[in-house]
């Protein structure tokens, strides 16, 4: 009984993720971003671009995310609502987010820390942070994957995970690596989403569509 | 059928009935949710899921506010406070009375 509740609860969970609308915009952000962080990466060092370029990353994460929130309602509202009906989620609690972002930085960080200044040398000359990216993204994909019950995020967690082990072997310095993690990730998070858009679309057509 | 003080005629009937704790277990879990949402969910047709919204608003458990989003109407379901109080009642309930089950088995 109390698991029939707890996947009924689980519902509008996966419902936001259903129609791979969601899977779309944060992997455009994510190709936008690797990008940024790849050009960055070819910029001569202390000159003012690389200043300007070092300063932009906060903002256009914020602002990028927050125009992805903007574009998501909009998408949603014209090809989700119509087909299988509107849904307003319970905001989460910002202390929480708060907390738990704090948590994901200082892990990372600490983690990142002990590879590359620990005590195994040979092991500081690899660029550990597409790793720790590509081991954080395969654990949110597995976290999203086990609220949800979509199977597909587990393929997104694989190649979150391998991708960030191979860029992290590859060589080509720790931004370039990174720049190639967010592009990876970007991509495959379209590839993904496109797909199921499209099953989505197909299972759903609007009432006109169904008529016609 | 008693355990242990508990009897399954002290559960709350208008949350009981199956299609309706389906409907008030997905409206717990969000902030407000449309008919249309409700429907793709439970499968239930139009005129068992109003009867059975009707009867959840007649207890005061579910908000029903009939809007607009330009020229389609939109019915939009929200659980009350009382709702959210009566469904964490009925699942404490439930824990209670499976656990006592258990026991009363062994």
């Amino acid at each position: 009984m109390e698991n029939d509740l707890k996947k009924i609860e689980r519902r509008p969970v996966r419902y936001w993720f259903e129609d791979g609308i969601y899977e779309m915009a944060f992997g455009a952000i994510s190709l936008c971003l690797g990008f940024y962080l790849y050009a960055y990466a070819w910029i001569p060092r202390r000159s003012l671009w690389s200043v300007l370029w070092a300063i932009g990353t906060f903002p256009l994460l914020v602002f990028g995310f927050r125009f992805v929130n903007k574009i998501l309602g909009a998408l949603k509202q014209k090809w989700t609502y119509p087909r299988t009906g509107y849904v307003s989620y319970r905001r989460p609690k910002k202390k929480k987010f708060s907390l738990l972002g704090g948590l994901t930085g200082a892990g990372s960080a600490l983690i990142y820390g002990f590879l590359k200044f620990g005590p195994f040398p040979k092991l500081s000359s690899i660029s550990w942070w597409p790793m720790v990216g590509g081991f954080l993204f395969a654990a949110t994909h597995v976290w999203v994957g086990l609220k949800t019950d979509i199977g597909r995020f587990y393929v997104l967690a694989v190649i979150s995970g391998a991708s960030g082990i191979g860029l992290s072997v590859a060589g080509l310095g720790e931004m370039p690596a990174l720049g190639a993690l967010w592009g990876i990730l970007g991509v495959s998070q379209v590839i993904s989403g496109a797909i199921t858009f499209r099953r989505y679309l197909r299972r759903n057509p609007s009432s006109g569509e169904e008529r016609s | 059928m008693s355990r242990g003080g508990w009897t399954l005629e002290s559960f709350d009937r208008l949350i009981h009935e199956p299609a309706r704790l389906m409907i008030v277990t997905i409206l717990n879990a969000v902030e407000s949710a449309d008919f249309l949402y409700l429907q793709h969910e439970t499968g239930l047709t139009k005129g068992n899921l109003s009867a059975h919204l009707a009867k959840l608003e007649e207890g005061g458990y579910v908000e029903i506010e009939k809007t607009y989003k330009g020229k389609i109407p939109l019915t939009v379901c929200r659980l009350t406070d009382a709702g959210r109080d009566a469904f964490s009642r009925y699942r404490a309930q439930w824990e209670v009375f499976i656990k006592q089950t258990r026991t009363s088995r062994k």
